[in-house]
């Protein structure tokens, strides 16, 4: 195990020289812009980095529980136990489905799109938590 | 030599002296410069030139020359654009234009939201209307490339592919992609589409619309799509009550958009291009995305908009609920 600050402390350490130190001595409006858009990618792996294997591994469960029905599913199912990776073969599985009409209506269709948003609504909690806060206060 | 080098060629060869040269913000697929001169008179003033950046937004993007064409269309139709300059070039071997340089704001966020611009935003709509009626009215027998027009399942079938050479599956954008697709409209009428008609891309003064840019993804095909574009989420800076750009609601821009003389336009047929933009805006997200992981293009800009997509899904998903299919 390394010593601290751990990798999260140190893409804050680079965060804050980036909007700290950097970001006041930059004149030019399109290096400013690239900076803040920087910050804003490194805030981003710090709640990725704190927010573990969590929303991978509930994303792995939300995918087996809708697929395991469909055909497919028994060829794609070898799989790696990295959850990284079983997630990308089953969101290509699923979107497959979805693209050759799977999905298209039934009860089926109504868990595919619950399912969806929820792993969609984890993914914007890490890249873009204020989105969600804002739309759920419309 | 260097492009400041190449350019002081160009303009030399046309009595126009090169004072400065800044690259402004903004444009993730073309360099954008301001460009202050002098000319013969010793009168000075500022020139923009785009200039491409390889790699295109996606593969039906205009190229610069094709662009120019456009502008230069638009401007003879009377649309408010800038006036494009001499011919098109070529600048360090990628192709390049020059046009007048617009002052005003062309920060999006700013229109919709500062108190500076609310008299603005009680008549951009209106003007904006007006503008994309004549964009619809340009004669497009004079511009070759746009090639036939382009069906809704065309469009749709084109998001497919470009969806598919990301390589990552996205069962949002796959479930927006199957409703566009058994939900397509025919093809009534024909146009030229701006493609990327919103206030982002417009140069507003405190009076109203000075001039519509970033024509690259124009195309033939049918002029709703530039209604629904306009009222999609990410175009509304937070202001989602006014769902027309964040500066109106979509019952009154189709109101506008009569007023000014164009056709009649449903809410359903509204809302059948603002579901295509959203989709089409997170493929758009993710191809760029591509472009940076692929090692086309490297850029802080291009990799976070992978991130930024997620948000389009999630719009998607709740236009699928909204309308209960």
């Amino acid at each position: 195990m390394q010593d601290r600050p751990n990798a999260v402390e140190l893409v804050g350490a680079v965060k804050h020289f980036l909007e700290c130190e950097m970001l006041p001595m930059l004149e030019d409006q399109r290096a400013r812009f690239r900076t803040l858009v920087a910050v804003n990618a490194l805030a981003i792996v710090q709640r990725e980095l704190s927010a573990g294997l969590a929303p991978v591994e509930l994303e792995l469960e939300r995918l087996h529980a809708l697929l395991h029905a469909q055909p497919g599913y028994r060829d794609k199912i070898a799989l790696s136990g990295d959850k990284e990776y079983d997630v990308r073969k089953l969101r290509l599985l699923l979107a497959r489905l979805i693209r050759v009409g799977a999905a298209d209506g039934g009860p089926w269709r109504k868990t595919v799109i619950a399912s969806t948003l929820a792993s969609v609504e984890a993914k914007v909690c890490i890249s873009n938590p204020k989105f969600i806060e804002t739309r759920n206060a419309h | 030599m260097s492009l400041r080098e190449e350019l002081e060629a160009y303009l030399g060869a046309r009595g126009v002296q090169v004072l400065s040269l800044r690259r402004l913000a903004g444009g993730a697929s073309q360099e954008v410069w301001l460009v202050h001169v002098s000319d013969d008179t010793g009168s000075e003033r500022d020139m923009v030139l785009r200039h491409d950046m390889g790699g295109a937004l996606s593969a039906v993007a205009r190229t610069r020359v094709e662009e120019y064409a456009l502008m230069k269309a638009a401007h003879k139709a009377g649309v408010p654009v800038p006036r494009v300059l001499y011919e098109p070039l070529v600048l360090e071997e990628r192709e390049a234009f020059f046009m007048d340089f617009i002052s005003g704001e062309t920060i999006g966020r700013r229109l919709v939201r500062d108190q500076i611009y609310a008299q603005t935003r009680a008549v951009l709509p209106s003007q904006a209307m007006h503008a994309l009626v004549d964009i619809h009215a340009i004669e497009t027998t004079g511009l070759p490339f746009l090639c036939r027009p382009q069906t809704a399942l065309d469009l749709v079938a084109a998001l497919e592919c470009d969806l598919e050479a990301c390589c990552e599956g996205h069962p949002a954008l796959e479930l927006g992609l199957r409703w566009l697709r058994l939900h397509a409209p025919p093809l009534e009428r024909m146009a030229l589409v701006h493609g990327d008609f919103r206030i982002g891309n417009f140069v507003v003064g405190t009076e109203g619309l000075r001039g519509v840019l970033d024509w690259e993804l124009a195309h033939a095909g049918d002029p709703d799509e530039d209604l629904g574009w306009f009222c999609v989420r990410a175009w509304r800076f937070g202001c989602d009550q006014l769902a027309a750009g964040g500066i109106t609601t979509r019952e009154h821009l189709l109101q506008l958009h009569r007023a000014a003389g164009g056709h009649d336009v449903t809410l359903e047929r509204l809302r059948y291009w603002e579901m295509f933009g959203n989709v089409k805006w997170g493929i758009i997200a993710l191809s760029q995305a591509a472009r940076h992981l692929r090692g086309d293009a490297l850029s802080v800009e291009l990799a976070t908009l992978g991130r930024v997509a997620a948000e389009m899904e999630w719009e998607t998903l709740q236009l699928l609920l909204e309308v209960g299919e």
